[in-house]
């Protein structure tokens, strides 16, 4: 890790469809590759979706007439990792960082995402930590925080979901993670806070800035005409 | 020729599996582009070409376990 700040662009969006934002992401990302611009952090909300790993087998949908019926986006996101959910209630942090900056290590970077969710974490009480040979962020048997990511030219792309108050029930459609009764959890329904996105995201931020050593700029929320990606 | 070898992904990381070659053998292909996705983890890489010329040979193929460092692809270099 570098001594002095890395700067970086915050990004931040209530809601937005999931496709959009991974545009912005390959967006920002192509302004890394032309121009050596700085890194982007994107701390969003997604309406609910279904997306899909590189290791993604189609059974681990559950329920698929369900989301059928319920019309539920399932997109091929070509990070890593298998199948997984987002929806309301869960922050999900997309970093569009050049790994060139990091230290070239996907493993220490899939570390350092997993520590920043651990540490969001531990200011609410929750001890959560990782388990060997089972990527993400669990909270004993339960997993609470989510990664993937999709590096080209080592710069990074997709990220983190970290569920804070979400309706746990939507994840039985799928086998999350690829992984056999799986059991997930979320920040409310360990501590019976219910949190606010806008807190939430502004508490995540403050762990990314800590773990990953940024100098942030903040760009203004919801206005999509003023990203100059 | 130019011999491409599965890139140093990090300390501790040892071999990844071959997701897709973006290019088949016999097609061209520029310095930099993407060249092959591996994954490994919960991560997918893009390996760039480290040449400009045609893909020539396919050593990994799609699905395959490789270890770091071992040869993947040879490339003949555009004169």
């Amino acid at each position: 890790m570098p001594d002095k700040a890395i700067t970086c662009r915050v990004f931040e969006f209530e809601t937005i469809p999931y496709s959009e934002c991974l545009r912005l992401q390959l967006a920002a990302r192509q302004k890394i590759v032309a121009e050596g611009g700085p890194d982007s952090l994107f701390l969003v909300e997604h309406p609910i979706v279904i997306t899909l790993g590189r290791s993604a087998r189609k059974e681990n949908i559950l329920d698929p007439c369900r989301v059928r019926e319920e019309g539920i986006p399932v997109i091929d996101a070509g990070r890593g990792g298998d199948v997984t959910m987002h929806l309301p209630g869960q922050l999900v942090a997309y970093p569009v960082f050049d790994l060139n900056r990091h230290g070239r290590d996907l493993r220490r970077f899939i570390y350092f995402l997993e520590e920043t969710q651990i540490r969001f974490l531990s200011a609410y009480g929750i001890q959560a930590g990782r388990r060997d040979g089972f990527p993400g962020v669990w909270v004993k048997r339960k997993k609470i925080g989510f990664v993937g990511i999709a590096v080209s030219r080592w710069i990074s792309c997709h990220g983190i979901s970290l569920n804070i108050g979400c309706d746990l029930s939507q994840f039985e459609m799928i086998r999350p993670c690829g992984i056999d009764r799986l059991q997930v959890t979320s920040l409310e329904q360990l501590t019976n806070v219910i949190l606010p996105m806008g807190k939430a995201r502004e508490h995540l931020l403050a762990c990314f800035v800590e773990v990953f050593r940024l100098s942030c700029v903040k760009l203004p929320k919801n206005r999509l005409e003023q990203i100059r990606l | 020729m130019v011999e491409v070898n599965l890139p140093e992904l990090g300390e501790d990381i040892e071999d990844a599996t071959i997701s897709f070659w973006h290019v088949e053998e016999g097609e061209h292909i520029v310095k930099d582009a993407d060249l092959v996705e591996i994954t490994t983890d919960k991560a997918t890489f893009n390996v760039p070409s480290p040449v400009t010329g045609i893909l020539v040979e396919v050593i990994a193929h799609e699905g395959e376990n490789v270890q770091v460092g071992n040869l993947i692809a040879r490339i003949q270099e555009d004169d």
